[in-house]
This record gives C-alpha cells, sequence and structure tokens, in this order.
C-alpha cells in the first residue's frame, strides 16, 4: 500500500493533556430505562413495521365500523352473499374486488348484476345480508377489548399475587405456590371450555373464563421477579425508614419489573384473542349477533365452499392481528428483558 | 430423585382430582338437561333421572361418581344409547392419538431442522426466513390452517381428502395443520440454544483442534442443544391436543376432540366428563414424563429436593 512510504515525523505527533475536569464528563445524555429500550426496540425492524400496522389495526377497528355506510348488525335479506365489490378497483379482474363469484364449477357468476344491487360492498355481505366490511372491523374491536381486558386482568391478580406470594415468603408463599402448581397441572383449555358451559354467553364471560387461567404465568414470573428484588439494599433502605409494606411492594420493587410484566402481558394479548376464535369455533363463542373475529370465522367457515371470501377475509384478519402481537411482543423482549441487557 | 418422584406423583394425585370434582359440580350447575327432548312426558323424565341417579342429592352423586372414576368407570354417554363412556372414548384414541404423534413427529424435526439452520446462518436470510417461519406458525391458529388447506389443497386442487378417515391419505392435512404450532416452537427454542451451544467453550476448543465445520454442528453442537428441547415436548403436547380439538372437527376425523365438541353441544355429561378427566391426565403424566427425562438425560439438572 502506499501508506507504506508515508515518512513519520516528528511534527505529525502532538502529546495529549489530559484535563482532569473534562474527563468525568458525561458526553452523552443519561437515558432512563424507558429511553434506553426504545432505543432497542427501535432496532428491530419487524417490531416497528408491527407496531404501525397495529396502530392502522385499532384505528380501523373504531373508524371502520362507522366508515361503511351499513350497520354491522343490520340484515338485509335480499343483499344476501354479495362478493367484495370496490368502487375503483370493480375493473381490476385480478384483484379479488370486482364484485364476481367463482362457482364450484368453474362458472363465474355476476350476482351485483343479476339481482340489479347499485350498493358497494367493499368486503361483501354475509348470508344474512349483512355487511362484511362493518362487521370485520366491529368483530376487530370486540376481539381486541375481550383480549386487552382479560390481559389486563391477568397483569393484575398475577402481580399482585406473585409479588404478595414472593414478598411474604415463609408459609404463605408455601401455600400460594402450592396453589399455582396445582393449577398448572390442569390444561387451561379445559378450564376455559368448563367456565364458558356454566356462564351465560357473553362478552364478559368470555373474560371471566380466559382470567380464571391467564394470571398463573404472571404470578410466577412476578414472584421470581420478588424473590430477587426484596434482597437488595433499597428495600432494605426504604423498610429502615419505616416504610408501609404495601408501598415498598408497589412503589419500589414492581416499578422495577415493568418490563417482564409488560412482556408478559403482551404475550397474553395474542393468547386471548386465540381463545376467542377458539371458543367461537367450538360453539362456545359470542351470540350470533355479537361480531368477533372469532365468530366470523367461524360463520365464514360454514359456507366457506360456496362463499370462500366470507372465510378468507376474516382469517386474514385475525392471523394480521395475531402475527402483529407476537413480533411486538417478541420485539420488546429482546429490548425490555433484564436477561438481555448484559 | 426418589423423594422428588413421590411428591410429583402426589400433585399429580391432587391436580387430578380437582379436576375431577371441578368438572362434576361444574357440570351439575349448566343449564340444560340431557332429557329436553319435548316427546318425553315429566313421568318418562322422573324415571330416565332415577335410571341414570340424577334423583339424589348432589353430595351422594357426587361420592358415587369419584367411586366409579376411580375405578375407571366414567359412566355411560347420554347421547349414544348407553354406551359407556370408556368404551366411546377407547374407540376413539387410535385415530386422536396417530395424528398426536404424526404431527408431534413431523413438527419437532422439521422445527429442529429449521432452528439449526437459523443457528448456523445467523443472521442471513435464512435465518430471518425460518424466524419468519417460525412467528407466523406460532401465532396463526391451527383452525386458520385447517381451514384454509381444507379449501385451497383439498377442495380447489383436490390433491388430499377434504375430510374423514378412511386411510391414510386422509392424515395428512390435518397432520401439517396441528405440526405448525410444534414446528415454530420447536425452531424458536432450538435456534437459541444452538446459538448458546456455538458461543459455548468447548465449540472454540473443537474448533482450535482443527475438527471439520460438520462435525463441530453435527457433533459437538446439534447434540447438546437437542438436549433442552425436551422441555418443550409438554408444552408442546399440550398445544396439540388444544389444535386436535378444532382440527379434528374441520376434517371430521373420528379422534377424542371431535367427539368432545359434539358433546358439548349435545349437553352430554358423561362424555365432556370423562373427555376432560382423560385429558387432564394425559396432560399431567406428560408434564411428570418430560421432567423425569429431562432429569435422566442431563445429569447436570439437580432436581429440586433430590439433594
Amino acid at each position: 500500500m502506499a501508506d507504506k512510504d508515508m515518512k513519520l515525523t516528528r511534527d505529525m505527533f502532538e502529546p495529549v493533556s489530559v484535563n482532569t475536569t473534562k474527563s468525568e464528563k458525561i458526553e452523552k445524555p443519561s437515558l432512563n430505562f424507558w429511553q434506553d429500550s426504545w432505543l432497542r426496540v427501535r432496532k428491530n425492524k419487524a417490531a416497528i413495521v408491527s407496531m404501525v400496522i397495529l396502530v392502522l389495526i385499532v384505528l380501523m377497528a373504531f373508524i371502520g365500523p362507522l366508515m361503511s355506510p351499513y350497520e354491522y348488525d343490520k340484515q338485509n335479506a335480499s343483499h344476501s352473499n354479495l362478493p367484495p365489490r370496490v368502487q375503483g378497483l370493480e375493473d381490476i379482474s385480478w384483484l379479488p374486488f370486482d364484485g364476481t363469484l367463482e362457482k364450484k364449477d368453474g362458472t363465474i357468476v355476476h350476482p351485483y348484476e343479476d339481482r340489479n344491487i347499485e350498493n358497494y360492498y367493499w368486503f361483501g355481505t354475509d348470508s344474512l345480508g349483512r355487511d362484511l366490511f362493518a362487521r370485520i372491523w366491529q368483530g376487530t374491536q370486540i376481539s381486541l377489548l375481550i383480549a386487552v381486558v382479560a390481559a389486563l386482568l391477568d397483569m393484575l391478580i398475577g402481580v399482585t399475587f406473585g409479588a404478595v406470594s414472593g414478598y411474604f415468603g415463609g408459609r404463605i408463599d408455601n401455600l400460594m405456590q402450592r396453589i399455582i402448581e396445582v393449577l398448572m397441572g390442569i390444561p387451561n383449555l379445559i378450564i376455559v371450555v368448563l367456565m364458558i358451559l356454566v356462564l351465560p354467553p357473553g362478552i364478559i364471560p368470555i373474560i371471566i373464563a380466559l382470567s380464571i387461567t391467564g394470571w398463573v404465568g404472571m404470578a410466577r414470573v412476578v414472584r421470581a421477579q420478588v424473590l430477587k428484588l426484596k434482597e437488595q439494599e433499597f428495600v432494605l433502605a426504604a423498610r429502615t425508614l419505616g416504610e408501609s409494606t404495601p408501598k415498598i411492594l408497589f412503589k419500589h420493587i414492581i416499578p422495577n419489573m415493568f418490563g417482564v410484566i409488560i412482556i408478559n402481558t403482551m404475550f397474553s394479548i395474542p393468547n386471548a384473542i386465540f381463545f376467542e376464535a377458539f371458543l367461537s369455533f367450538i360453539g362456545l363463542g359470542l351470540p350470533e349477533k355479537e361480531a368477533s373475529l372469532g365468530t366470523l370465522v367461524e360463520a365464514g367457515f360454514r359456507s366457506m365452499l360456496a362463499f370462500p371470501y366470507q372465510m378468507i377475509i376474516p382469517a386474514i384478519m385475525i392471523s394480521l392481528t395475531m402475527v402483529v402481537f407476537n413480533m411486538i411482543a417478541d420485539g420488546l423482549r429482546d429490548a425490555l428483558d433484564p436477561k438481555m441487557r448484559d | 430423585m426418589l423423594r422428588y418422584l413421590v411428591q410429583r406423583v402426589i400433585y399429580m394425585l391432587i391436580t387430578l382430582f380437582v379436576v375431577v370434582s371441578a368438572t362434576f359440580f361444574l357440570m351439575k350447575i349448566v343449564p340444560g338437561t340431557p332429557f329436553n327432548s319435548e316427546k318425553l312426558t315429566d313421568e318418562q323424565v322422573e324415571i330416565m333421572n332415577r335410571e341414570y341417579g340424577l334423583d339424589q342429592p348432589v353430595p351422594v352423586q357426587y361420592l358415587n361418581y369419584m367411586a366409579k372414576t376411580i375405578q375407571g368407570d366414567l359412566g355411560y354417554s347420554f347421547q349414544f344409547n348407553n354406551t359407556p363412556v370408556t368404551e366411546l372414548l377407547s374407540e376413539r384414541v387410535g385415530p386422536s392419538a396417530f395424528l398426536g404423534f404424526q404431527a408431534m413427529l413431523v413438527g419437532t424435526i422439521i422445527g429442529i431442522f429449521l432452528g439449526v439452520v437459523a443457528a448456523l446462518k445467523q443472521n442471513t436470510w435464512v435465518d430471518y426466513t425460518s424466524t419468519f417461519v417460525a412467528v407466523v406458525g406460532k401465532s396463526i391458529p391451527s383452525f386458520i390452517f385447517a381451514g384454509l388447506m381444507q379449501y385451497y389443497i383439498a377442495v380447489k386442487l383436490g390433491w388430499f381428502p377434504v375430510m374423514f378417515w378412511e386411510g391414510y391419505e386422509y392424515s395428512i392435512l390435518p397432520t401439517i395443520a396441528l405440526s405448525m404450532f410444534p414446528i415454530s416452537i420447536a425452531a424458536r427454542f432450538m435456534r437459541t440454544e444452538m446459538i448458546d451451544v456455538l458461543n459455548s467453550d468447548y465449540i472454540t476448543l473443537a474448533k482450535a483442534k482443527g475438527a471439520s465445520y460438520l462435525q463441530i454442528s453435527v457433533k459437538h453442537a446439534l447434540r447438546n442443544a437437542l438436549i433442552p428441547v425436551v422441555t418443550v415436548l409438554g408444552p408442546l403436547a399440550v398445544g396439540l391436543m388444544t389444535g386436535s380439538l378444532v382440527v379434528e372437527q374441520i376434517y371430521s376425523v373420528p379422534g377424542i376432540g371431535e367427539q368432545f365438541v359434539s358433546s358439548i353441544l349435545t349437553n352430554d355429561y358423561p362424555v365432556i366428563m370423562g373427555t376432560t378427566i382423560l385429558f387432564a391426565a394425559l396432560f399431567v403424566f406428560v408434564t411428570l414424563l418430560v421432567d423425569i427425562l429431562y432429569g435422566i438425560i442431563d445429569p447436570r439438572i439437580r432436581l429440586a429436593g433430590g439433594k
């Protein structure tokens, strides 16, 4: 290389003066836990894309039912089973929005023209003539509501149970851990199904059934964290200063494990969405008038052979929501998990 | 080890006891009776109630039920002309077990393969593809897979039978639908373990000794990374159980899951309770088995209490 021939002369170097006042200066602004985590989440492109999609889904879940000119539960027998048709996209034949339907024997039918219908149903209609566009977003809204409330309940019960069990230790801990062990031994599928059989159908019973088993995982994680944290000096200091036990738990210990709690909650949301859909699928879901992603998939499945769009659109919707939630939860775990910080 | 084992078996029994009691009492308070045909007169219903012991006080029914359950007698189905539940279920164990094992086998093998490849080619497109497949497989419910495959592969393309259970080719689509979950879980777990092992000192030593790439990745890394995979087998089996309910229903496989779902819809209490107990027993047994297996395979694991 050319650099080899370069002559190093004495005047190219100068001694560095060590400035003792400057050496202690902090170059970058110090970051708190959230800023630090955000820096790491930001690097995960999949998680960021998922967050954007999730925001869109949530927005649409609220705006969607209003955008459609039809009510989600308005039946219209003469408009039943219409395939999707969108203004402007109807002439592009390779898009599935041209208002045509392929029959089983391969013939193409034009239900809109055949029945003289001027309306546009963006995602088509179901067997009772209800607008699927409105139903899909209404269903997303309900599914998200069920999942988020169930996840929050799990969090509340799990954190309290785990914190009490871990902090007090001894006989209380022993008893509480035995309860958890027995509960862990029962597959939650069975508990959920049995609870739904007993409770009347509806949104709140589904949330209750999901929460009855959902909190156990959280309780275990929280207990392990509390066991670790309660030996730390800041807890001893707080105790020495005469802080009350609930305050130590909720002001000093629990804020230190927000990361773990958030990760766990994020994973329980898609789990709850899954179980809601699962219950609908085995005939234990919401009553027919209501729409959730689960009931829509189930209804679509029954008419899949003749009207595949009724199954495919809700299936894509539920899959997208689940993938997005899992991606975000993964990203958050990588960013927030204390084990990854070292 | 022995103390641990005894302790675990006791827990297993307590859990089963709780499940049996819970199913019994929950079934007692569900709305609906097994005899709701309009053709029956009140008198006939009364006779039927007496016949099935449903007229006795609940605690007596409970004790009877417990005693019978312990003897392996799960009562008689309300729906299927008095067939004993045990008989009804034992006829259906075959297809379920076959599907379950096949899905588990296919799933773990493909999953382990994906995970290992991802770890060996870390941070390349191979890794990203494998991770993406894993996330998608874990996220999308098995009944969505089952439904879409049934429509596109069986109905549209006609490659496989659409439903029913009349030969080996009937098991292929249900198996694929069920194995998505094991594939994704095994792949993700395997990737983490494999990367862990690849960064360990003995791999560096093997490299320093001049062992070949293949030898290092298979003989040294893979064998050690495989051990912890045993721990996910338990959760996988549970996932398969959940999946089997809907997948069997979609493909009309005459298995336990399909029976469970149809019994729920017909209020056939004895069958619901029997299936629940069977599921719970299976679950508890698999968990115990996995724990013991893990202790045997990896002597580094010291079981709690087995000092």
